[in-house]
C-alpha cells in the first residue's frame, strides 16, 4: 500500500489545480501522466465504444481542455444512450433476472412457460433505465427518476403491471384473483379450427368472441390421454394467471370429455397472442391509483394498453424500487419481510447498506422484530434501523409486492432511519423522496460512475472526487453534467495526479462484456453481435453468445455496496476473446453480406493494405499519428504475408482473417486504458 | 521498415530487463519473469507441502442456504429433543432410513442411504455453525468469517496451496455454477469471473470446420501477437506494461491446455449441474485449476415450500448427482501421472451460507438458521461419519461443539480440516485460519 500523507510539494507535479487547493499526497507509486492518445481512446471507448480519430487526439494534444467539447459531441451519439442504458440497468439493479425469478412475486407459477417470456423479461430489465434516460434527456435531475410515477413501458410490460395488480398473493401466498372473482362465469376458450378471432375482439369485454383465443398448437400437442389429443375447441373457467400465460402461447390445463386432466403445455410459440411491436413500442406511461369508483386497467385489454399512456392500478409504483424487475431481483418472504428490499433500495440510492456500522439512533422502532432482535441483542444494531425503514414497504405491499391486506401491517407506521436521517414516512412516495434527497446520494452516484469508468472506486478523500460530487449536487443532479465532469477529470484520464491514482494506481481493466460487445457492434457495424438482446436469442445461441455468457461482466451481489468487476485477463478471457475474434473474422473478411447484419463492415483480402489500415484505426483504435500505429501496421502486414508463405500456405482469406484476429486481440481493444 | 530492424528497435524500447523479449525467446511468460502477482502455478517460488496427499477439489456452495441440514445424518432420533425436528413429510421419497458411515450406524432421509457404500464410507457429515442468517454473507462464510489470513476464501486458499503440488496451469479456482455474483469467488481480493459450462466449452474449443484455417495459423499469430505486445509495452506506463504482461501470461496459459482433451468438451450440452461436474472433471484432466466451484440445488431458499415438496425433490436429485459424480470419478483414469482412478484424486466439499430452521413448526417452508449448517466432505483422505451434531438452541436447533471446539469455531475447524485432508502444511493452516482446529476423527 502506498504511504499517504499530506505533501503539498506534489502540486508541482502535473497540473491538477483543484488538488492543490486541498491536501496533496506522496506515494510509493511515482505518477506518470497518461498520454492524450491513450486517454482519449479510453473516454471514447467508455462513452460510445468507438475509436478516436486523429483530429480528436490532436485537438486534445493541442489543448487538454478540448476533451470536454469532444465528450459533449460523443454524448450526442446514439451509442451513448445505449451504453448509459446498460449502466442504469445495473446501477438501479434491474437486471440479473430471468422469467424464473417471477415465481417469487407471482406464485405459484410465475409468468408461466411461454416461449416469448424472455422478451417480456428484457422489457422489464430495460424499462427503468429507459425511463432514466428519458428523464435525463429532458434535462431533469437524476433525482426525479427516484420519485417518478411515469415509466417507459411497452404494451407487454403494461400488461404485466396490470396482471400483477389482478393476481394478488397475500403474505401467506393465498391468491386473490381480482378479475376472476368479479367475473366468475366468464370462460376462456381455446380454439384452432374456428375462424381466427382478432386479438382485439378476443380481449374486448362484451364482444361475442371475448376470451376466444386462436392457437394452432391445439392440433399438434401430445397428451397422456387420447381424449385430450386435438381437442378443439375447449373452454376453462376464468383464471387470471392462465389467461396471462395464454398471451404467451401456453395451452392451459383443461379436462377432456371423460374428465381426464389434460396438463398445461408451453406450446411451440406459434400461439403467441401478442405482436412483436408489443415488446418494442416504448412510451412513457403514468401509473396512478384509481379515483373513487374508478375501475383499474384490465390486463387482457390489449387494445387499450396499446393506446393508453396511463395505467390505473391499485398497486402503487414509484421509482426504481417498485418495478417488477427490482421485485423479482429481490424477492422477500414471511421471514425476511421486506428487509432485502429496503436494503437493496438503500444500496442503490446511497451506496451504503445497513450493516451494523451506522450510528443512527431512530426515534422509535416500529416494526422491530422483537423476538429476533430486541434491544440488547446482537441483532438490534441492524434491526433498529432496518425494521422501521422497511415498515412502509410492509404496510404497502404483501410479501409478493401487491397491496398489503394485513390490517396490522397496513397501519404500522413507517420511519426512515438511515445514516443520520431520521424522519417519519407515510407512503412509498415519502420513501422515494427520502432516498432521492439523502445526503449520501450524490457521492454514491459519482462513485457508481467511477466504478463504471475506471473499474475501481474513487478515493472518497480525493479532492477531485469531492469537487465532482459538489458539482453534481450544484448542477441539480444533472446526469449528463456529471458524466462530462467525470470523463474529463484526471481521475479518469490520469493526465494529472490525483489521490485516487495514489490509492489505486493506474487501473487497466479488461474490456468486460458490455464494453466489448458495444465496441464490436459500434466499430464493425454489427447489430447485437453478442446476442445480448432477448429478441436475438431465439434458437441456438451462437458461439459468440455462448462465450460472452462466461465473460467478465459487471454485476451486483445481494447486500454488497460495491459492484462485482472482474478486471484481469484470465486464461478464459484470453481464450474466449480469441474465439470471438475468430468468429467475427469470418463475418467481416471476404464475407457474403448477411441480411441480419446489414451494416456490418466487410473487408476483402484482395485489398489487404486498406483492410489492415482499418484494423489498426478502427479495431485497435490507434490513430495514424500514434507512434504505435506504423509499427503495428508493419507487424500486421508481415503477418498477412507470412501466413501465406511456408510449407502449408494459408489462403489470402484465412491470412487476412488471422490478421484481423491479431488486431482484435491487441491490448488496446481488449483493455481499457491502453 | 524490415521485421528484423523493427525487432531491434523494439528491444531497445522494451524497458528494464527486456522482459517481453525474454518471454518471447524462452516461452516463459513475462509475468513469471517479473514474479508478478499472477504468475503461473508452476512458479517454483510456490512450494508444495505434500504432493502425495494433494487433491483436486470440487466445492459445492450456495448462497441460498439450502436445507441440506434438514434431513442429513445426525438429525434423527426417536427420543429426546431431536425427535421433534421437522423432517420432510414425504414418507416415500424422504423416509427415515438407516445407513452406515464407515461402519457407524446412523439415520437420514432415504436419498442419503441410496449413495454407494464406498461413497458413504468416505463421507463426513459436518454439523457446523456459520453464525449468520444473511444471504449476502456467503462470501464471508467462504472466507470462514474473517478467520483467514490474508482475508481469502477457503476455495482460494486451497487452490493457491494445491496448485504447486498439482502443477496446474493456474492457481485461481474456477467458478462454474454460481447462480449470481454473490456466489462468485474472489482470489487475492479480485473478483473471478463465473464461467458456465457452455461458455467454458465455447471458450476453450478451437474453431474448426471452415475456421480451421485460422486455427492452423495460431503459431504464427502468437508470434505476431508477441510483437504487438512488445510495441505496446515499449511506450507503456508501468501499469500498462503490467497489463500487457498479464495478457502474455494468460496467452501462455491458454496454449498450455492439452489440446487432446478439448474434444471431451463436446459432451457438454447445457449448464446443468451434470454439465458443471463434467466440466470440472475435464478441467482437472487438463490440469487447469486445483479447485472448481459448482452449485447443486438442495431445496434452495425454501421459505415457501408447501409440504416441503421442492426440498424432497431436490434432495433426491442433489444426492443422486453426488452419487453420479462419484461414479464418474470412480471410472475415470487418474490424471497427472498418477495411477488408479480420479476418485482417489478428487475431494468433494460443500459449504453453504447457512442452514435452515428445523424446529417442529417448519413444515411448509424453512427459515434461515445461523446456528446450524451441514457441510459434506467426501474423498480419499476423509473418514466417513457424523462430525458434531445438533442440540436445541432457542426455539430451533444449532450445532454442538466438536471435540471441544465451540460451535462458533466449527466453521474454522471445518476449513482447517479440509486443508489438512488435502495435504496442506499444518503450520500454514494454523497461520492461515485463526479459529478452530483440525478434527482428526474426520480424517482417514
Amino acid at each position: 500500500m502506498p504511504i499517504i500523507k499530506p505533501l503539498r510539494a506534489l502540486c508541482l507535479v502535473g497540473s491538477l489545480v483543484a488538488a492543490c487547493s486541498g491536501p496533496t499526497y506522496e506515494t510509493a507509486i511515482p505518477f506518470v501522466a497518461v498520454s492524450p492518445a491513450v486517454y482519449v481512446a479510453k473516454v471514447k471507448m467508455i462513452l460510445v465504444g468507438l475509436p478516436p480519430t486523429d483530429a480528436e487526439v490532436a485537438a486534445v494534444v493541442a489543448d487538454p481542455n478540448a476533451l470536454g467539447g469532444l465528450v459533449d459531441g460523443w454524448m450526442q451519439l446514439p451509442q451513448y444512450g445505449d451504453k448509459m442504458q446498460v449502466f442504469f440497468e445495473l446501477a438501479f439493479q434491474q437486471t440479473q433476472i430471468s422469467d424464473l425469478n417471477f415465481v417469487d412475486i407471482a406464485p405459484p407459477n410465475g409468468l408461466g412457460n411461454g416461449k416469448a417470456l424472455p422478451l417480456l423479461v428484457q422489457n422489464a430489465r430495460e424499462s427503468y433505465a429507459r425511463t432514466v434516460l428519458a428523464i435525463t434527456a429532458a434535462g431533469r435531475p437524476l433525482t426525479d427518476a427516484f420519485k417518478t410515477k411515469q415509466l417507459m413501458l411497452t404494451p407487454a410490460l403494461m400488461q404485466l403491471y396490470a396482471y400483477l395488480d389482478t393476481h394478488r398473493a397475500d403474505d401467506l401466498g393465498k391468491i386473490n384473483d381480482v378479475f376472476a372473482k368479479a367475473n366468475p362465469t366468464v370462460k376462456i376458450t381455446m380454439e384452432n379450427s374456428a375462424p381466427r378471432v382478432s386479438l382485439v375482439d378476443a380481449t374486448t369485454p362484451g364482444n361475442p368472441s371475448f376470451l376466444h383465443f386462436h392457437n394452432p398448437d391445439l392440433a399438434t400437442q401430445a397428451y397422456p390421454f387420447a381424449g385430450c389429443m386435438g381437442l378443439d375447441p375447449y373452454s376453462i373457467p376464468i383464471r387470471s394467471d392462465l389467461l396471462f400465460d395464454i398471451f404467451y402461447g401456453e395451452l392451459p390445463p383443461h379436462n377432456d370429455a371423460t374428465n381426464e386432466l389434460c396438463p398445461i403445455h408451453a406450446g411451440t410459440g406459434k400461439g403467441l397472442q401478442l405482436d412483436a411491436t408489443d415488446f418494442t413500442a416504448w412510451k412513457l406511461v403514468t401509473i396512478r391509483q384509481p379515483n373513487a369508483g374508478e375501475p383499474t386497467t384490465q390486463f387482457f385489454d390489449i387494445a387499450t394498453l396499446r393506446s393508453a399512456t396511463e395505467l390505473v392500478l391499485d398497486t402503487p409504483r414509484v421509482g426504481y424500487f417498485t418495478t417488477p424487475a427490482f421485485d423479482a431481483n429481490w424477492p422477500t418472504n414471511a421471514s425476511n419481510q421486506m428487509r432485502v428490499t429496503i436494503n437493496q433500495a438503500l444500496i442503490v440510492a446511497t451506496g451504503a447498506a445497513i450493516d451494523g456500522t451506522d450510528g443512527t439512533i431512530p426515534m422509535t422502532t416500529p416494526g422491530l422484530d422483537a423476538d429476533h432482535a430486541g434491544p440488547g441483542t446482537a441483532c438490534f444494531g441492524c434491526h433498529q434501523l432496518l425494521d422501521p425503514t422497511r415498515s412502509v414497504l410492509a404496510s404497502t405491499y404483501s410479501w409478493f409486492y401487491v397491496p398489503q391486506t394485513d390490517a396490522a401491517l397496513i397501519h404500522q407506521p413507517g420511519q426512515f432511519a438511515f445514516q443520520h436521517v431520521v424522519t417519519p414516512v407515510q407512503t412509498i412516495d415519502d420513501l422515494a423522496t427520502q432516498l432521492a434527497n439523502h445526503p449520501l446520494m450524490p457521492a454514491a452516484w459519482v462513485q457508481k460512475l467511477c466504478y463504471y469508468v475506471n473499474s475501481a472506486p474513487c478515493d472518497p478523500d480525493d479532492v477531485e472526487f469531492q469537487r465532482i460530487v459538489g458539482d453534481f449536487a450544484s448542477s441539480n443532479f444533472s446526469w449528463d453534467r456529471l458524466v462530462r465532469d467525470m470523463m474529463t477529470s484526471p481521475i479518469t484520464t490520469n493526465a494529472a495526479a490525483t489521490k485516487t491514482h495514489i490509492t489505486n494506481g493506474e487501473v487497466i481493466a479488461v474490456a468486460r462484456r458490455d464494453h466489448l460487445c458495444a465496441a464490436l457492434d459500434n466499430r464493425l457495424g454489427f447489430y447485437d453481435i453478442c446476442q445480448l438482446d432477448a429478441a436475438d436469442q431465439i434458437g441456438t445461441p451462437t458461439t459468440i453468445a455462448q462465450i460472452v455468457s462466461g465473460m467478465p461482466s459487471d454485476g451486483y451481489g445481494r447486500g454488497s455496496t460495491i459492484p462485482v468487476l472482474p478486471n484481469q485477463p484470465t486464461l478464459f478471457y484470453r481464450g474466449g476473446i480469441e474465439n470471438i475474434c475468430v468468429q467475427v473474422s469470418q463475418m467481416v473478411i471476404d464475407a457474403t453480406p448477411d441480411p441480419r447484419q446489414p451494416g456490418a463492415k466487410v473487408w476483402t483480402s484482395t485489398a489487404p493494405d486498406a483492410a489492415i489500415a482499418e484494423f489498426v484505426a478502427l479495431v485497435m483504435g490507434l490513430t495514424p499519428s500514434d507512434p504505435r500505429s506504423a509499427q503495428v501496421t508493419t507487424a500486421l502486414t508481415a503477418h498477412f504475408t507470412a501466413a501465406q508463405a511456408g510449407p502449408t500456405p494459408a489462403t489470402a482469406t484465412d491470412a487476412l482473417r488471422s490478421t484481423f484476429v491479431v488486431a482484435c486481440l491487441s491490448p488496446s481493444f481488449i483493455g481499457i486504458g491502453m | 521498415m524490415s521485421i528484423s530492424r523493427r525487432n531491434v528497435l523494439m528491444s531497445t524500447l522494451f524497458g528494464a530487463g527486456y522482459v517481453g523479449l525474454r518471454a518471447l525467446a524462452t516461452g516463459i511468460p513475462a509475468g513469471v519473469l517479473l514474479r508478478g502477482s499472477r504468475a503461473l502455478a508452476s512458479d517454483p517460488a510456490m512450494t508444495c507441502a505434500n504432493k502425495q496427499k494433494a487433491q483436486y477439489v470440487i466445492m459445492q456452495t450456495s448462497s441460498n442456504g439450502d436445507p441440506l441440514n434438514a434431513n442429513a445424518p445426525g438429525t434423527y432420533a426417536t427420543t429426546g429433543p431431536l425427535s421433534t425436528i421437522a423432517h420432510n413429510p414425504d414418507t416415500m421419497l424422504m423416509a427415515p432410513t438407516a445407513l452406515a458411515l464407515r461402519g457407524k450406524q446412523t439415520m437420514a432421509a432415504a436419498p442419503w442411504a441410496a449413495l454407494d457404500q464406498r461413497v458413504l464410507d468416505r463421507m463426513g457429515v459436518w454439523h457446523i455453525m456459520t453464525n449468520t442468517p444473511v444471504h449476502p454473507r456467503e462470501p464471508d462464510v467462504l472466507g470462514l468469517l474473517g478467520a483467514t489470513t490474508p482475508n481469502e476464501m477457503l476455495p482460494s486458499l486451497l487452490a493457491k496451496q494445491l496448485a504447486p503440488c498439482l502443477g496446474t496451469i493456474q492457481n485461481e479456482p474456477i467458478t462454474l455454477g454460481a447462480t449470481s455474483p454473490s456466489e462468485g469467488l474472489r482470489f487475492e481480493g479480485r473478483a473471478l469471473p463465473i464461467i458456465p459450462p457452455l461458455a467454458l466449452k465455447a471458450t476453450l474449443t478451437n474453431p474448426a470446420g471452415p475456421l480451421a484455417g485460422i486455427t492452423n495459423l495460431q503459431k504464427i499469430r502468437d508470434q505476431t501477437l508477441a510483437q504487438i505486445d512488445a510495441i505496446y509495452r515499449s511506450t507503456a506506463t508501468k501499469a500498462q506494461a503490467a497489463y500487457v504482461d498479464e495478457l502474455i501470461t494468460s496467452q501462455s496459459q491458454v496454449r498450455s491446455i492439452n489440446q487432446d482433451l478439448l474434444s471431451a468438451l463436446a459432451a457438454i450440452k447445457d449448464n446443468s449441474v451434470a454439465s458443471q461436474i463434467a466440466a470440472a472433471v475435464i478441467l482437472f484432466q487438463m490440469n487447469v485449476s486445483p479447485v472448481i466451484a459448482i452449485h447443486i440445488p438442495f431445496g434452495g431458499d425454501n421459505h415457501n415450500d408447501t409440504g416441503l415438496v421442492t426440498e424432497a425433490a431436490q434432495t433426491v436429485s442433489g444426492l443422486a448427482t453426488i452419487g453420479a459424480m462419484m461414479t464418474t470419478l470412480g471410472s475415470t483414469p487418474a490424471v497427472n501421472g498418477a495411477t488408479g482412478k480420479m476418485i482417489d484424486q478428487v475431494s468433494f466439499v460443500s459449504l453453504n451460507v447457512f442452514g435452515r430452521t428445523i424446529g417442529p413448526a417448519n413444515t411448509d417452508g424453512r427459515q434461515h438458521n445461523p446456528n446450524h449448517q451441514v457441510s459434506l466432505t467426501i474423498g480419499k483422505h476423509f473418514a466417513g461419519g457424523v462430525i458434531g451434531g445438533v442440540e436445541p438452541v432457542g426455539t430451533d436447533f444449532g450445532a454442538l461443539p466438536i471435540d471441544g471446539i465451540a460451535p462458533i469455531d466449527t466453521l474454522g475447524a471445518f476449513g482447517k480440516t479440509v486443508m489438512a485432508a488435502v495435504g496442506i502444511d499444518q503450520d500454514f493452516i494454523d497461520k492461515a485460519v485463526s479459529t478452530g482446529k483440525v478434527v482428526p476423527s474426520a480424517l482417514a
